[in-house]
């Protein structure tokens, strides 16, 4: 009973809640039990540092402003019989540069957002146009669950934008960047994920897709389940995928990457209108047991017999940083192996275990050089 | 500070005054973030709701100064914003993983100190983090939003009793899972008896 009120009033002292006769009743307690003294001490200057407190990291509150003005206009747009008066006061507030800026930026968004439209085809329905919604991952690996159950990893810089009502009669969704899909098994409602210019139809499956804006493929691995393929541009050519099988699909003009070809063994290219593509086997790698292609939403980078140019776009992706080789001798040796929440520089020392080789991190950048002379 | 809230209320809402906006946003959105935060578990979302709260506020700045206490309406219309958006998008956003969304503020930014140490820090924002969410809500607004009882009260509906058995019970459990600071068990009867016992 005693002990309780020793917390209450503590409770209330370190809050600023305690009345004068509370606190006398505190001291009057820690006079009696010294011991607790130095406990109360420690705990309200414990308390007191708030400042390294908060685990809830707020974004700065320039660019978090500067988002929400773009908000503010956007929505003095949608109802301009509602406050007409608004905008042009904020025009005329003499902040001219700031609102230039929020101008230039919310225009650099309608223009990505219709290059996205425009990019992904997606047929732009104005009467239901909020019905949609969109997720972005950011700078981190996020798990989803969609309305219908299905489960949906999502890598970094990716985003999802999929109809609100999701799995009721349409299962909608649009891949940029990189994600996995654990789908929930619906016969009646058919799911279709259109990734650039590939249209992905499914029930209920699990594969990764990976369709970054920068890559000239969009890479498709089944894990179980099965998967129908068509191309926007030939609806009629559709292709099945097998379990454990990963295709590549180039998109737009550019001619099948070297990278398809570089495992000749194990991949059967076809030929079909312009469109080509190969399909591999995914394969385990063999330490980790782990498929290198969904070992991401593990946050684990697998790579089994890469060259150092293809691990450094890996690394690049799931670091979120830019990584340049700028020894071509170096940049065709082959890795095998598996990172696990090893920092970019762990991982980077790991590598030089195998391979002689230097490297500088600038920030951002990454640095590949060839061996240092020093170390020879 | 109070009296600058009310300059800045007075500024909005008679001369639509826009660096006067812009500074309340500065004052009140780290809060408010770190709030929806909290009972969203969701970044990008707490940030628009923050936004929605402000885009309201200049859309009604002409009955601005009619607000009795600012910062209570604010975290209520925070809250109620967050109320809505969560139950309408249901299920999915309960399922949204905390530890992946809710980023660590990183600790380097501790000065050493004499009396508490780094890892005393470390054990101290860890018991936070594991109390019950309701009473971390409540502990969190206390301590770092440096809200009153009453105020919190106000903004989650809830009786001014419930607030202090809840900071009672943050505490203690903090006191607890703190080893240094950890008082003994039966404290005050173990010492007792061996005091009877030596006499």
């Amino acid at each position: 009973m005693e002990s309780l009120t020793f917390y209450e009033l503590l409770a209330r002292k370190i809050s600023g809640e305690a009345n004068s006769e509370e606190i006398s009743m505190l001291e009057q307690h820690l006079q009696l039990h010294p011991e607790d003294r130095p406990i109360a001490e420690a705990f309200a200057q414990l308390y007191q540092r708030k400042n390294s407190s908060s685990r809830i990291s707020t974004p700065p509150v320039d660019k978090a402003w500067e988002r929400h003005l773009e908000r503010l206009r956007a929505s003095e747009q949608d109802e301009p019989a509602h406050q007409p008066s608004a905008s042009v006061q904020l025009k005329s507030a003499g902040r001219s540069r700031q609102i230039w800026m929020a101008a230039a930026s919310l225009v650099f968004i309608l223009a990505s957002l219709l290059f996205f439209q425009w990019y992904s085809k997606q047929p732009l329905k104005t009467d239901d146009s909020d019905e949609w919604l969109t997720y972005e991952a950011g700078n981190r690996r996020v798990r989803l669950t969609l309305k219908d159950g299905t489960l949906v990893w999502l890598n970094k810089n990716s985003r999802i934008v999929y109809n609100r009502d999701f799995g009721k009669k349409k299962r909608d969704l649009t891949l940029t960047g990189e994600a996995f899909f654990d789908v929930h098994h619906d016969p009646q409602v058919r799911m279709v994920v259109h990734a650039r210019n590939i249209d992905i139809t499914v029930k209920g499956t699990a594969f990764n897709v990976m369709a970054y804006p920068s890559d000239r493929t969009v890479e498709t691995s089944l894990i179980r389940g099965s998967v129908q393929l068509s191309t926007q541009t030939d609806r009629q050519m559709t292709i099945l995928l097998k379990p454990n099988e990963k295709i590549s699909i180039p998109v737009g003009d550019e001619p099948i990457q070297p990278k398809e070809t570089a495992k000749p063994e194990k991949s059967k290219s076809v030929e079909s209108q312009e469109i080509l593509y190969s399909i591999h086997r995914l394969q385990e790698e063999q330490q980790s047991k782990l498929i290198p292609e969904i070992a991401w939403i593990e946050d684990r980078l697998v790579f089994q017999s890469e060259s150092f140019q293809e691990l450094a776009q890996k690394l690049a992706r799931f670091y979120g940083v830019t990584v340049e080789i700028t020894d071509p001798a170096i940049a065709g040796k082959r890795f095998t192996g598996s990172f696990y929440r090893e920092s970019l520089e762990e991982a980077l020392n790991a590598l030089q275990l195998t391979c002689n080789f230097s490297y500088r991190i600038n920030g951002n950048g990454v640095e590949i050089q060839g061996p240092q002379p020093s170390s020879q | 500070m109070e009296e600058r809230i009310s300059y800045l209320l007075e500024r909005i809402s008679t001369a639509s005054d826009q660096a006067a906006y812009r500074e309340l946003y500065q004052i009140y959105f780290p809060p408010l973030y770190r709030f929806a935060c909290g009972l969203t578990r969701h970044e990008a979302l707490a940030e628009e709701i923050v936004s929605d709260v402000f885009i309201n506020i200049w859309k009604g700045r002409e009955t601005l100064t009619s607000i009795r206490n600012l910062r209570v309406y604010l975290f209520v219309a925070v809250k109620n914003l967050c109320h809505r958006s969560l139950s309408r998008m249901g299920r999915e956003a309960e399922m949204l993983n905390e530890e992946m969304l809710l980023t660590e503020a990183s600790v380097d930014a501790l000065q050493d100190d004499l009396l508490v140490s780094r890892e005393l820090n470390e054990a101290f924002e860890n018991a936070v983090a594991a109390l019950p969410e309701r009473c971390r809500l409540i502990f969190r607004l206390v301590r770092e939003e440096g809200l009153r009882y009453r105020e919190i009260a106000m903004i989650l509906n809830i009786s001014h009793k419930t607030i202090e058995a809840q900071m009672t019970i943050a505490t203690r459990q903090i006191l607890k899972a703190i080893p240094g600071l950890k008082r003994p068990e039966n404290h005050y009867g173990r010492s007792s008896e061996k005091k009877s016992s030596d006499t």
